[in-house]
């Protein structure tokens, strides 16, 4: 173990604390007091204390008194009493209202002082563990919550949209107002899709194990040209690339094309209307150890109000009828895993920014 | 009496659909939809009170500003303004918070679950004592 276990002992008799002291400064970072005061003062600068030993025999209160009181505001330390025979009764009290974790007898032997730290250590390792693990829980549920309030509008949407389309469509016959449902129709469905993909992407991102290899920038730039090729040429955006390589880079290539194409597809649908030039730029710079991705559009932009929310999972900051809440929740997700991280630059109806870096692995 | 309809839904399908939905019936005095609410607000602040009552589909779920965040300033708006309308909440999230959270609100008369038909719509209206022929 790098850093030594931290154990305090609180007795009124000094020699006892030289002694104890003196027997285990080695193999632990020894805390003594000879008051509950100074005691407290010590728990107070030294959160990671692990295990305390109290005498119980002390003037102002006795050492169980004192591991109730400590026991409120310090729950985390293994608490150990030192006490002779005749306090027996008190002891067996105090381990049944859980108040002490052990006791050790007076005069001590090293040996069961050891034991008891040894000990102690392990039910405080396993206790952290379970409230680390808890946390993971709790916030895996916070999120299932939100999943299933999502799922319900987000599916249940265009589904019930399109049944509303159908049973309209059935009484029409105007094969124009029919067509022009149709094409609704087809976005709803498109709609619904892009949500189930990026669902997809967020599981994958959950649960998938990274794949490190060489990334070939060239052929990835191809790809996405041909993904957006839809958009260069039917919406006139320009779509400018750039790669400046001068080493090898190694990472996780799905996580990186989550990461791009999430923030290249908002690029491509957050378009000003009214824009004579609408352009989409993409450049990497791989130097260092270090990968920089730089999307860039001249699109709607984000309120600056909404930039520090729009990483959270089903936030939505334009009510363009185009997003599914999932896309840069994602983005953060694979940087996360990435070790990468991420700068967004953006104004209302100028454009934006978002700079993304990842260190080679 | 004849009543003029506005909806607000960031769907552009659902909103279409009320649309024909409403000009099919051949009772409506007029027809305006909004995929954002802030747009709908403004619209709505700019009328002039003529008497005449015009029935707002609102859905729940939106984007930037949702139902709630409209009905909170809809309810700052002066009286004669707010007694034009008879608003409907629209949801298809079937979320109970949500849906007991809207029926809450005073000025909304009514929760419908989509898709929208228009008998759900003429049982709220004559449910709150209004003809409408």
């Amino acid at each position: 173990m790098s850093e030594k276990i931290k154990v305090l002992y609180i007795d009124d008799e000094p020699n006892n604390l030289i002694s104890f002291k003196a027997s285990f400064r080695l193999d632990y970072q020894i805390y003594t007091a000879d008051n509950t005061q100074d005691a407290l003062k010590h728990l107070e600068s030294h959160p990671d204390m692990r295990i305390i030993f109290c005498d119980q025999r002390m003037p102002d209160k006795t050492g169980v008194e004192f591991f109730e009181d400590v026991r409120a505001k310090y729950p985390l330390p293994i608490r150990i009493l030192l006490t002779g025979y005749t306090d027996i009764e008190s002891v067996i009290d105090a381990i049944n209202k859980s108040h002490i974790y052990r006791y050790v007898k007076k005069p001590w032997i090293n040996e069961d002082i050891v034991s008891a730290i040894d000990e102690g250590n392990k039910f405080y390792l396993a206790n952290s563990m379970l409230s680390v693990k808890n946390d993971i829980l709790q916030k895996a549920y916070n999120e299932l919550d939100k999943f299933a309030y999502s799922v319900s509008h987000d599916i249940r949407g265009p589904l019930s949209g399109i049944a509303g389309a159908i049973t309209l469509a059935s009484e029409m016959n105007d094969i124009g107002e029919i067509k022009d449902m149709l094409r609704l129709m087809g976005k709803s469905v498109k709609k619904l899709d892009e949500f189930i993909m990026s669902m997809h992407d967020y599981y994958s991102l959950k649960r998938g194990e990274l794949h490190i290899a060489d990334i070939n920038f060239d052929n990835l730039i191809t790809d996405l040209k041909e993904i957006y090729k839809i958009y260069t040429t039917t919406r006139n955006i320009h779509f400018e690339t750039s790669v400046h390589q001068t080493e090898p880079f190694r990472s996780d290539e799905l996580s990186l094309k989550i990461i791009l194409n999430n923030l290249l597809s908002n690029a491509f649908k957050y378009q000003k209307r009214d824009n004579s030039y609408h352009m989409v730029k993409l450049s990497i710079d791989v130097q260092n150890g270090m990968a920089t991705f730089v999307v860039e559009d001249n699109g709607v932009g984000i309120p600056e109000k909404h930039i520090g929310e729009i990483f959270n999972l089903f936030f939505r900051a334009s009510a363009l009828d185009a997003g599914t809440g999932f896309g840069l929740y994602n983005v953060k997700d694979a940087l996360l895993k990435l070790n990468g991280q991420v700068h967004v630059d953006s104004t209302l109806g100028i454009g934006s920014t978002f700079t993304i870096k990842i260190p080679n692995k | 009496m004849k009543f003029s309809f506005i909806v607000i839904d960031d769907s552009e399908l659902d909103c279409y659909i009320a649309e024909k939905l409403i000009n099919h019936t051949g009772k409506s005095a007029g027809f305006k939809s909004f995929i954002d609410a802030a747009s709908a607000l403004e619209h709505i602040s700019k009328q002039q009170p003529d008497g005449d009552k015009a029935v707002i589909l609102l859905d729940i779920m939106m984007p930037v500003m949702n139902g709630f965040d409209f009905l909170e300033s809809f309810i700052t708006m002066p009286a004669q303004v707010q007694q034009q309308f008879l608003i409907i909440a629209i949801t298809s999230s079937m979320n109970k918070t949500d849906i007991a959270r809207i029926k809450n609100y005073e000025a909304v008369k009514g929760v419908i679950d989509k898709p929208v038909t228009i008998n759900a719509v003429s049982a709220i209206i004559s449910q709150e004592g209004l003809e409408w022929d």
